[in-house]
């Protein structure tokens, strides 16, 4: 069979590379003896995939991810024993039986939800946070540099990945944004640089800290999804 | 440290997963009476690669009220951050500073660690030298193979084990406890320590030297031994082993269970210092080992086991323990590797089998390239033997194939480097001589040549190191008899690195000096390319009125004496002089399994190899 899960990711776990979570995963599924099954060839790893890579250095309340069992295991049976061995900021939830005809996860993903705690430099109050997130929900673009694979910087707009911007929470030293952002299997919101054309508009230097509070995906019963047409 | 100083660390770091913590299987201990710092002077993916360490994490933490954490080098960027932010050296299980501990051991591997042992104290804020510590400061010690000559680190130690650590630690440990129980100063605690054996205090010794350098070092107080007689744990199949061994998030470099099967070697190969230090030879049973597989595996859920030793494919039970670990370990889709196979133990129907599992490429260590220098240094494996290897696993369908050799050993002839070049080229056409069909498609064999390095208490402990012009026009001599190898590669290495290195494993207690200049003038992570300053390492030297030249190509007396004399690591001195005359005429020596070369001497009569 194959199961579907959402991994929590806190603490310390933040800050492992995709690969180190893909890594600890699945020695976490062999520690808990689950019954699974591999890839041909040379190295063979077990069929497991996460549905998106989450950057280093920010945490996640539901990283989904689907594996294929030899055999069938009740989800909840599949939570509790790897929840017995994951390490210290890991968690499993939300376990289910995969509808029979989904290819992959990844293919399916539209969009996630983020929490950024932002702390900047010089203090800033709640206005001025919220007409800065205003100008730059209204403008047609949002340019900023990327990092292309060779290296080289490029210009990109990142506007219209960014569907929804709110300024939660402000104490005049830091402040708190819901941000709902494109996620699929070819990119999507880059969280950083939001968070740093957000500042160049405050005109500060500063830090921040991210989770992804929930992904969300397109045709997957049982998975969140944000309705049809939206934000397309 | 709080977790906002932390995540401002991290946000500056490269791999912020060296320092996080948190694997499965790390012990955190709340309650403990006694905190011990267990450090490693290298990045985390290799000092968690570290056997002892895994080892002596467990010893430590299984003791009752003790809690033992870890501590890595940080690269640069920490150790940068850790600067500019004020902050100290932290450990990974509680990111408590190292100052805050009682005891902080360090594990001594390699000689081009030592500036990183430096660069932790500083970042940890623990004054240098054991002289300057009073008792407001932990316990500084050490440990680790480097041990057997410790004298170029002795003024930064205030105990140094040496041998094996399993019953040496727990002991020094108690010895601690006991010390504080009873109020006792500095100096009581440190004869405490000189009673336990194995353990060096090198603050109770004396070293004189005259013109010609290095003449004597003796004991300063009758609490002190004349010589420390090496620790060496008698029973390796009942001694405890690595417990629930650590899962690391990040890759390490030997990232999978190993299984000590056995310590110590009995080939007897004149340079290799492992050899001598690690003897006598014990072996773990099968028994033991399939259990501890098993139960490793099922712990850690790595998906591959190394059989670890000197020269596994020696261990007296392999033909019975092979076939069984491999069956129990293929039903949990787990590969066996077998790091240290020598060529003529090496068995084809074994090779195969692996290949079923995952293929890897082969390794072979001739060491050098004719009969003749292979005899001088008792590397007793013919070109027959290595052409017989390499032929088995071509025919099993490996390609890739490693050859290890050294050059600048004892005796060479331009003659011996070039014969490195010809057996490269018998393996290159024994590939391409084999039908298409029947072998893989192309070749790579890889030839790494590494310089060699006189070691303290081995056969050529005397020897001197080849200069770095010499090296230089062998490694060109290679270069050019190499271009001919179809499919070969060559691998080598300037040569300075390994000169500090034969410099510091053979060096005498002026090198602290040397060692402190040098981290002055920001030496550190010296066997990183990146970070080697050759120029500093030299003018540290000046500045000490002393040359590397004179420690690393000199040529020392038979009857000279050596700084490392007060160290007996049970293999005496007359047993080494032997094999060196030995090794001057090619003569070699018998493997102990063939019948006992008597290396021990009286004091060790009832030590016995393979119980």
């Amino acid at each position: 069979m194959r199961i579907i899960a959402a991994l929590h990711e806190t603490g310390r776990a933040a800050y492992l590379s995709h690969l180190d979570m893909q890594r600890t995963l699945q020695r976490s599924l062999r520690r808990a003896d689950m019954p699974l099954l591999y890839s041909q060839g040379f190295n063979p790893h077990p069929l497991m995939a996460f549905a998106g890579a989450l950057a280093t250095g920010a945490e996640s309340q539901r990283e989904w991810f689907d594996v294929r069992l030899d055999g069938d295991i009740a989800p909840a049976d599949f939570e509790a024993r790897l929840n017995a061995v994951l390490p210290e900021g890991m968690a499993v939830s939300h376990a289910m039986a995969a509808p029979e005809d989904l290819s992959t996860l990844t293919g399916h993903l539209t969009a996630a939800r983020y929490t950024l705690w932002v702390r900047p430099e010089k203090a800033v109050s709640a206005v001025e946070v919220g007409s800065a997130l205003d100008k730059l929900l209204q403008s047609e673009e949002i340019m900023v540099q990327k990092r292309t694979k060779s290296g080289a910087m490029v210009p990109q707009n990142i506007r219209p990945q960014l569907y929804e911007a709110r300024l939660r929470d402000s104490d005049g030293v830091s402040f708190t944004l819901d941000v709902l952002g494109e996620l699929t299997a070819g990119g999507g919101l880059r969280t950083e640089a939001f968070v740093n054309v957000l500042l160049d508009l405050l005109g500060s230097a500063g830090s921040f800290r991210c989770r992804r509070e929930e992904m969300y995906f397109d045709g997957v019963p049982g998975l969140p999804s944000l309705g049809k047409g939206k934000h397309e | 440290m709080t977790q906002e100083v932390f995540d401002r660390l991290l946000s500056r770091v490269e791999k912020p997963a060296r320092y996080i913590g948190g694997e499965y299987n790390m012990q955190v201990k709340d309650e403990a009476d006694l905190r011990f710092a267990l450090c490693f002077p290298d990045v985390y993916e290799i000092g968690m690669s570290h056997l002892g360490s895994r080892i002596l994490y467990h010893v430590l933490n299984d003791m009752d009220g003790v809690s033992c954490e870890r501590c890595f080098a940080p690269w640069t960027d920490m150790e940068q951050a850790l600067k500019e932010a004020g902050e100290e050296l932290f450990t990974l299980e509680t990111r408590r500073p190292l100052k805050s501990f009682d005891i902080v051991g360090f594990s001594l591997l390699y000689e081009m660690c030592y500036s990183n042992v430096l660069t932790m104290l500083e970042l940890a804020r623990i004054p240098f030298l054991s002289r300057d510590r009073g008792m407001d400061y932990p316990l500084v010690v050490a440990g680790g193979p480097c041990a057997v000559n410790p004298e170029p680190i002795a003024p930064f130690f205030d105990a140094i084990v040496i041998g094996d650590g399993e019953e040496a630690e727990p002991e020094l440990v108690n010895a601690y406890r006991a010390s504080r129980a009873a109020g006792e100063d500095k100096t009581r605690l440190l004869e405490r320590l000189a009673a336990i054996p194995g353990v060096y205090v090198p603050g109770f010794y004396e070293a004189e030297y005259d013109e010609k350098g290095f003449k004597a070092i003796r004991p300063l107080t009758d609490k002190a031994p004349e010589t420390v007689k090496r620790r060496v744990l008698r029973n390796l199949d009942a001694a405890p082993f690595v417990g629930r061994q650590l899962v690391p998030h990040m890759q390490i470099v030997h990232d999978r269970v190993a299984l000590e099967v056995m310590r110590g070697c009995t080939r007897g190969c004149r340079f290799c210092q492992a050899g001598y230090i690690y003897r006598p030879v014990r072996e773990r049973s099968e028994g033991t080992l399939l259990s501890q597989a098993e139960e490793l595996v099922a712990c850690t859920g790595y998906d591959e086991v190394s059989l670890l030793s000197l020269s596994t494919g020696d261990y007296s039970h392999l033909h019975d323990l092979l076939p069984q670990v491999m069956d129990r370990m293929e039903k949990k889709r787990v590969s066996v590797a077998l790091p240290s196979l020598r060529i003529d133990s090496l068995l084809k129907e074994e090779l195969e089998k692996m290949q079923s599992v995952r293929k890897a490429g082969l390794t072979f260590a001739p060491e050098a390239g004719t009969q003749r220098m292979r005899d001088v240094i008792n590397k007793n494996v013919t070109e027959e033997d290595l052409l017989r290897a390499c032929a088995d696993a071509f025919a099993s369908g490996w390609t890739g194939v490693k050859l290890y050799f050294m050059i600048g050993l004892p005796t060479e002839t331009d003659e011996d480097v070039l014969g490195i070049a010809e057996l490269a080229k018998k393996v290159s056409r024994l590939f391409y001589a084999m039908p298409k069909e029947k072998r893989g498609k192309g070749l790579r064999l890889t030839v790494s040549v590494s310089t060699f390095v006189p070691k303290p208490h081995t056969a050529f402990q005397w020897c001197a190191q080849d200069e770095p012009e010499e090296i230089r026009r062998k490694q060109r001599l290679l270069v050019g008899a190499m271009k001919g190898v179809r499919g070969g590669e060559l691998h080598y290495h300037p040569s300075f690195l390994s000169v500090l290195e034969a410099a510091f494993s053979r060096g005498d207690r002026r090198l602290g000096d040397v060692l402190v200049k040098a981290h002055e003038k920001g030496c550190r992570f010296d066997s990183w390319s990146e970070h080697f300053k050759p120029d500093a390492w030299n003018e540290a030297f000046q500045e000490c009125g002393l040359t590397v030249e004179e420690y690393a190509h000199r040529q020392r007396a038979i009857d000279e004496p050596l700084p490392w004399d007060h160290v007996d690591v049970v293999v005496t001195a007359a047993y080494l002089k032997r094999e060196y005359e030995r090794a001057l005429a090619a003569q070699t020596t018998r493997d102990c399994r063939q019948g006992c070369n008597g290396c021990f001497g009286r004091a060790y009569a009832d030590y016995r190899c393979f119980a």
